[in-house]
């Protein structure tokens, strides 16, 4: 894990080997240390991003040398992975609901196999991969490139979502060292540590206690509400401190990793949303499944809205076997579906719907729909979140059950969510004014940075929990 | 710049600076600023000196409770004529705030458990007293105390003194240290039963247990073969920087660094433990039915459930609103009328003057030294009557 000691102990020393190795070597160093990453932590699946890659591969051959057929290879390709991802993800999932379907009782344990991790992370990778090759975007990918792609350890277990053309030229013509990867790297790495262990931990064990399942049918509303808003808040800084590190990590490479979050809590409509969380799967689906399927249908509304919803729910069972992710899925379908009606019908009107007024009211519209989204993702049964997301509306007293440090904790995250933006502009424009004085650039370098990010590694260590795994890792 | 002085300076410089901040303890240097600022009482009036006794007290307050029932266990052995008394509370039980006018002691200190045992201890019937309070208590933690002395004979008391405090039906959970009382498969039934229950409280069973398994599969991994290598070198890397002091006592950075944040709470936002507040939802009900189990298993295993109203500072209201004061009688009420136990009311008993200033924080809420001789006196005159009835 990215906020390991053990991890971070050897990025220290990985870094300055990779850049001491020869420019055209680096790529096979950094595969060899991504081979060995992955065996690290699950030794059984090790060469399973070498499989995807000569699957892919095999497939985007057939693709380049049947080219009449290659509708019928790319869709071969897809059903191939997605029954991988399939048996390792939905396995069970499936099979107790079927069972529970026929007999009316849980289905027993199928067969007992481990997840590999970052399954469905890989899965899409390879599928963009495909795509990209029958529309002409990837042309004669080796194994080589493929295996890099997808084991690349950053990115292999939780993303980002990388593609093909994005990524592979970055491999084919390095960089020189140049210390801004040092402070991109850095910049990155810490402070995800620090969103991690200070912040989304912090955040965790109020809602850990909030979501316990029983205990969580006599939460009061506003109980209700203060934890999906702190649970909206842990996966947020969860996630994103998991992709800091990883675009940190890669960062001190010299590579770029596509981004994954721009302040998504500051989005002003559900689309907007969505184009700031998790932007890499939000690229890829827009991408891969609206556009053609929207391109199919010729943009009329009632396919659009259908596949809007159908598509978010399986974006949301893309996250994890369950009910629960579905309908989390599904209320995000729900929620573009009711955008995309309401600019219909701003278009038509103009006047007040474009006012301040419906811009504010539509900012926390989006931010509460999604608060409420996330108490099915959280919740352990959907009975747990139909009961809680009950007495969300339905009032159940309206004082506060978990103590006032629940409360500041997430109100502290939530506040601190808000100035996130401004305060890294703030830190920018504070660094460029250190370095315009005489010696400035020594001292940002010498003194000024390293008591930021002490400061911060300070917290890290300080709130230090072993085995404190990142949220997004069970997807 | 030059390139070589940025890869080495900047992360030799950080790692220095880091080290650093943790063989210094600045958190607590802001606290101690805080303090000043806001004029806090002198910390000397929160006695440190107090008595130690394993054969009364469980020293670790619920971080080492098997070490503690073992000593317990000793000291009980041969009661002979005495009764054994139990004493659950929090940190009202165990700690002396100095009032204004009561000046540092040189002699060891003692709370009003620790008074109670002397004097019962030599009294005409002799008690053996014991206090297993931690600060902080919960109902569910008291609950699993009470789950753990009723399938031990050897610790066994004759009555059980439960503090109840209107505060400390919002507190929850069961703390990591008592986790290690689980390894005890008696226990460990009767936790394992809870948690299967559909007792409001019972989720805090399960997710105690869960962390209990976690907690010894974590110490086994580093010794089992399956273990993943990456976890290995983590454990190794970690056991290697423990070895340096500064990392090791990490957790003090983040006690102080938390304590900052307390005060920042408490001088700034101006919410303090003696803030009046109105409690429901998740944690009232879960602690009621805490308190209705604990009453039920005493019975059950001829314990005599002592209740007691805790005293409150005649200048602090607890209750935000006086349903709220009528929602907690009610409560203590029913308990009296379902359990015929008696919950005495000490709510009003110790007057103004006797309250101390300072417990790690301004503080109103916990006794000076004569307050605590005052509820020695009453909790005496109780306990001869409760064991008489």
């Amino acid at each position: 894990m990215f906020n390991s000691y053990g991890y971070l102990s050897l990025l220290l020393v990985v870094v300055p080997l990779y850049w001491m190795v020869p420019a055209a070597r680096r790529r096979w160093f950094a595969l060899a240390l991504s081979v060995a990453y992955y065996a690290s932590w699950q030794p059984l699946f090790a060469l399973l991003p070498l499989a995807l890659a000569v699957w892919t591969w095999w497939i985007v051959r057939a693709m380049e040398t049947e080219p009449a057929r290659s509708k019928a290879w790319v869709r071969a390709g897809i059903t191939g992975l997605v029954g991988l991802l399939a048996f390792f993800k939905y396995r069970e999932f499936l099979w107790a609901n079927a069972v529970a379907l026929w007999n009316g009782r849980e289905g027993q344990t199928l067969l007992a196999i481990g997840l590999p991790l970052g399954i469905s992370f890989l899965t899409f990778d390879a599928i963009a991969v495909l795509l990209d090759a029958r529309q002409k975007r990837v042309r004669r990918p080796s194994v080589w490139d493929l295996w890099q792609l997808f084991g690349f350890w950053p990115s292999l277990l939780s993303g980002p979502i990388v593609r093909f053309r994005e990524m592979v030229p970055q491999w084919t013509s390095p960089k020189k060292w140049d210390r801004s990867a040092l402070i991109g790297g850095l910049d990155r790495l810490i402070v995800g540590l620090v969103q991690k262990n200070f912040i989304a931990n912090s955040l965790g064990a109020v809602v850990d206690e909030g979501f316990l399942p029983k205990a969580a049918l006599t939460n009061t509303t506003l109980d209700n509400w203060v934890l999906a808003i702190a649970y909206g808040l842990q996966i947020y800084f969860d996630f994103a401190a998991y992709t800091n590190m990883a675009i940190g990590s890669a960062r001190l490479l010299g590579l770029n990793l596509p981004g994954n979050f721009r302040y998504p809590y500051h989005a002003s409509s559900p689309p907007d949303f969505w184009s700031r969380w998790h932007m890499s799967l939000s690229r890829w689906i827009r991408d891969y499944l609206f556009f053609p399927i929207n391109a199919k249908y010729g943009g009329r509304p009632l396919p659009l809205y259908i596949s809007l919803v159908a598509i978010m729910s399986l974006v949301g069972l893309w996250h994890g076997a369950g009910w629960g992710f579905l309908v989390w899925g599904g209320l995000h379908g729900v929620y573009l579906v009711v955008y995309r009606m309401w600019e219909s019908f701003a278009q038509s009107r103009g006047g007040w719907t474009k006012s301040a007024w419906t811009k504010l009211i539509w900012r926390g519209a989006t931010l509460a729909a999604v608060a409420i989204a996330w108490v099915p993702f959280r919740a352990a049964t959907l009975e747990q979140s139909a009961g809680m997301l009950k007495h969300m509306f339905l009032p159940n007293g309206f004082a506060a059950s978990y103590g006032v440090n629940a409360l500041l904790i997430t109100a502290s995250a939530l506040v601190y969510c808000a100035l996130e933006p401004f305060l890294a502009a703030w830190l920018q424009r504070a660094e460029q004014r250190i370095i315009a004085w005489p010696g400035g650039q020594l001292w940002s370098w010498l003194v000024v940075r390293p008591a930021f990010y002490a400061a911060l590694l300070l917290l890290f260590v300080a709130f230090d929990e072993r085995n404190a795994r990142f949220i997004y890792f069970q997807f | 710049m030059n390139q070589t002085l940025a890869l080495i300076g900047l992360p030799t410089a950080t790692l220095l600076l880091t080290a650093f901040l943790l063989t210094t303890n600045i958190f607590q240097g802001a606290v101690d600023v805080l303090d000043k600022a806001f004029g806090a009482a002198p910390k000397w009036t929160q006695v440190q000196n107090m008595v130690h006794d394993p054969a009364t007290q469980d020293l670790s307050h619920g971080e080492k409770p098997k070490e503690a029932f073992l000593a317990l266990e000793q000291a009980w052995a041969e009661p002979g004529d005495a009764r054994r008394v139990m004493v659950l509370g929090n940190s009202q039980t165990m700690a002396i705030s100095l009032a204004p006018g009561e000046g540092p002691s040189a002699t060891p200190e003692r709370a009003w458990v620790d008074l109670l045992a002397r004097q019962k201890r030599a009294g005409e019937v002799p008690l053996l007293v014991y206090r297993s309070s931690t600060a902080g208590l919960s109902y569910t933690e008291a609950l699993w105390y009470t789950h753990y002395l009723a399938s031990h004979p050897a610790v066994r008391p004759d009555a059980l003194v439960l503090q109840l405090n209107y505060q400390s039906f919002w507190n929850g959970g069961v703390r990591e240290g008592l986790l290690e009382m689980l390894d005890d498969g008696a226990f460990r039934k009767r936790i394992e039963a809870e948690a299967a229950s559909a007792q409001p409280y019972s989720d805090t069973f399960v997710q105690a247990i869960r962390a209990h398994t976690e907690t010894r599969r974590e110490k086994a991994g580093s010794i089992r073969e399956d273990t993943p290598p990456g976890m290995r070198w983590d454990g190794w890397v970690r056991q290697e920087l423990e070895a340096w002091p500064p990392f090791a006592q990490r957790a003090e950075q983040r006690t102080a660094f938390a304590e900052l944040l307390y005060r920042l709470r408490v001088y700034v936002l101006k919410l303090t433990p003696a803030t009046a507040r109105t409690i429901s939802g998740t944690r009232w009900n879960a602690s009621c039915a805490a308190i209705e189990s604990i009453a039920r298993i005493c019975r059950e295993s001829g314990i005599r459930l002592v209740l007691f109203s805790a005293p409150v500072n005649p200048k602090v209201n607890l209750y935000r609103t006086p349903e709220d004061r009528e929602t907690y009688r009610k409560f203590v009420h029913s308990l009296e009328a379902a359990d015929g136990v008696r919950v005495h009311d000490l709510e009003n008993t110790i007057p103004q003057q006797y309250w101390g200033m300072w417990l790690t924080l301004p503080d109103p809420l916990h006794l000076g030294r004569k307050g605590h001789q005052l509820m020695a006196n009453q909790m005496s005159a109780i306990l001869s009557e409760e064991l008489a009835r």
